[in-house]
């Protein structure tokens, strides 16, 4: 009988992690699944996460192990608001100080865990990227095309000029 | 030819997929998504960020949100942004318009309460011009009953005056906030009479019989400056917050304030500020219980004034009072500071006053009083922020004082900023007879002769005959100035006799003090005592 505390999680590509089950409870799917096995022995697979995503959102947990109310079931006025406000810290900035891809596979994979402060606050990392730039400075970071119609465009040029008349 | 359509709607929560998208029907929320699939977006959909499912690009837009001018920019980089961002209407929800960017006033707010299509709105006005809160005002006319907020913080009273003639226009059922305030205006400018009149009829709606009717059932935040709805007790009902800055003509009576409060026993917050409150009649029923009031605010009220409405109110130890006023005399031409009641057993917050700071401001106009309930004090806030404008010297109203307090239970004092010009014998035997279980007292920043006449009076008897302050131990001088030689003797001789008399002090702090004679540097209280 191993260590009661800890447990294993199985990424996507087989790496596996020995971590504290307090840890992993920042999830509320991995929460549940923890409380629907009981003391058990058995590796929880993650098969949409990768070995580095997974060592990333760990990190995360551990970091963060001792915030109050992490798994707070969904409120969704109260995530409006939540975004509104959140902070990210400096620790969280240079967390996600990553390439894009890693960033958002972190992003996808905290909301497929259901860790809502990292959503928050791997959201409010880009929505800082996103703040202050042009609408062709954003796609040009994100690597966006401009894939509004003809028809489109001159809508928007027309709420555009109607906004700078005003 | 087939055309294929996108469904980017923030129900689609999965990653986006090409092949699910080609599948979907069409969603008509927003024309610019009705047209066919295009190389770009294709190209699009290969990008990493595209691999955001619709509900985390949404909580990026709701971070945005709270800056609006980056939302509005979001919608114009690409197809899918427009289309999950115009998607959401509690995004368009909250309507911010101010002075930072007046170029998308008009547009914005259209296109906001366009967006957000059912939502109730909570509206942010503070811009200074009078055709912008117009034309808002105008747009808002048709959605009173989605209304949620509304916030106009303004200097001009014209621009108060839009809304609330737009607002007595029709129904606002949801309204729960409810802030109209003209900063800087002076509360007998025509512009505040205009607003006066017109807000008393506010929120008043003919019913079938004819009769005014308050139409805001769901109102739990008022707060109104330089104006006032209709006194009538009503309109109040229910509310949690409730600020008024009444202008100076027709003030309300003492009876219909305590009448309103009675409507709102769930009241938390309360601020007050009135020139005056005449007392024609007596209140009816017995005291007004606010058994949730966090803060109670009175201002510009005269003292005896405020003691007389706290007097009929039962208020509970967690309630926090900031009360502003100016020093009235009395018949007897002496000064009247008594805030509170004599009786103050309603008002729990105020028995048990374990610290009290005194400070004079510079300029000696303004004095501040601190109550706390902890004798540690800035362990917590204050129980009671007093500040008074006087005209008297200093030492009459700390003479004065300390009767309208209960200080009893005191047990640290902080006094600082009293100067040289006055006379302070009265002023530290009153409270020093009054306060008879100071354990602590802190002189801050005072005049030698001050400080001197404090150790005189701590060698006097009490009304009874005993030693003043006999649970005294503890004396703090800080930013003092040993300017006299003679007063660290007499300091010296004021501790000696204490300790004679039986009641030593086991504490001597010197902070931040100047031309400390020699020989009391480095020594301790005991060594001090045998010199």
């Amino acid at each position: 009988m191993g260590d009661s505390n800890r447990l294993t999680l199985v990424a996507s590509d087989g790496g596996k992690f020995v971590v504290d089950k307090e840890v992993v409870q920042m999830s509320v799917l991995l929460k549940n699944m923890i409380e629907d096995l009981g003391e058990t022995d058995e590796s929880i697979p993650i098969p949409n996460v990768t070995s580095p995503v997974l060592t990333k959102v760990i990190e995360f947990c551990e970091n963060h192990r001792t915030d109050a109310a992490r798994t707070d079931g969904p409120n969704v006025d109260g995530d409006d608001a939540r975004m509104r406000t959140a902070v990210v810290s400096d620790w969280d900035r240079q967390f996600f100080d990553v390439d894009q891809d890693l960033m958002f596979e972190i992003i996808v994979a905290a909301n497929y865990l259901d860790i809502k402060s990292l959503v928050d606050v791997g959201c409010k990392v880009v929505a800082d990227m996103i703040k202050g730039k042009s609408p062709q400075e954003i796609r040009d970071l994100f690597d966006i095309v401009n894939d509004f119609s003809p028809e489109e465009e001159a809508a928007l040029r027309k709420e555009n000029e109607w906004a700078n008349d005003r | 030819m087939q055309r294929a359509y996108i469904n980017w709607s923030t129900s689609d929560t999965a990653p986006y997929r090409m092949h699910d998208r080609l599948a979907r029907p069409a969603n008509t929320i927003d024309p610019i998504q009705d047209v066919a699939v295009n190389p770009q977006e294709l190209r699009n959909a290969s990008t990493r960020i595209f691999g955001l499912p619709s509900e985390l690009l949404l909580r990026i837009f709701s971070s945005l949100a709270a800056e609006d001018y980056y939302l509005i920019q979001a919608t114009r980089v690409c197809r899918r942004w427009r289309t999950v961002a115009l998607d959401n209407s509690r995004l368009w929800a909250r309507i911010t318009i101010s002075d930072v960017d007046p170029r998308y006033s008009g547009w914005k707010a259209e296109a906001y309460i366009q967006r957000s299509r059912g939502q109730l709105l909570d509206v942010y006005f503070n811009h200074s011009s009078e055709v912008v809160a117009r034309n808002l005002a105008q747009m808002l006319r048709d959605h009173t009953s989605r209304l949620r907020t509304l916030v106009v913080e303004v200097s001009n009273t014209a621009v108060v005056s839009c809304f609330m003639a737009h607002l007595r226009a029709g129904p606002v059922p949801h309204l729960e906030t409810l802030h109209l305030l003209s900063k800087g205006a002076s509360s007998n400018d025509k512009g505040v009479v205009h607003e006066f009149r017109s807000g008393r009829q506010l929120f008043l709606a003919p019913n079938d019989l004819g009769e005014s009717v308050a139409h805001a059932p769901a109102l739990r935040s008022l707060r109104l400056h330089p104006i006032h709805l209709s006194w009538r007790p009503e309109i109040y009902s229910g509310l949690s917050v409730l600020e008024l800055r009444v202008p100076m003509m027709h003030p309300p009576s003492q009876r219909r304030i305590l009448q309103i409060l009675r409507q709102c026993p769930g009241l938390e917050s309360l601020h007050l500020e009135l020139s005056s409150l005449i007392s024609f009649t007596a209140p009816e029923g017995g005291p007004v219980s606010l058994p949730s009031l966090s803060a109670c605010t009175l201002a510009s009220l005269p003292p005896a004034s405020i003691a007389e409405l706290l007097s009929h109110m039962a208020l509970p130890a967690t309630t926090r009072y900031r009360i502003i006023t100016t020093e009235q005399y009395t018949d007897f031409d002496r000064p009247d500071y008594t805030v509170l009641p004599e009786d103050c057993s309603r008002l729990a917050g105020l028995i048990n006053i374990r610290m009290m700071e005194f400070a004079v401001n510079a300029a000696k106009e303004l004095l501040h009083i601190r109550c706390y309930h902890s004798s540690a004090g800035g362990l917590g806030d204050p129980v009671l922020q007093l500040d008074v404008s006087i005209q008297s010297e200093p030492d009459e109203v700390l003479t004065v004082f300390p009767q309208g307090f209960r200080v009893t239970e005191l047990e640290t004092l902080v006094v600082s900023g009293i100067g040289p010009e006055v006379s302070v014998v009265r002023m530290w035997r009153n409270i020093f007879c009054s306060a008879a279980k100071l354990r602590t007292l802190r002189l801050v920043g005072m005049d030698w002769e001050v400080i001197a006449c404090a150790f005189q009076e701590l060698m006097t008897l009490d009304h009874v005959g005993d030693l003043v302050c006999r649970e005294l131990t503890d004396i703090e001088l800080v930013d003092i100035e040993f300017e006299k030689e003679w007063l660290a003797g007499f300091l010296v001789i004021c501790l000696k006799y204490r300790k004679a008399c039986g009641f030593p002090l086991k504490r001597l702090d010197l902070l931040e003090a100047r031309a400390v004679p020699n020989e009391m540097v480095g020594v301790s209280l005991e060594e001090l005592l045998s010199m």
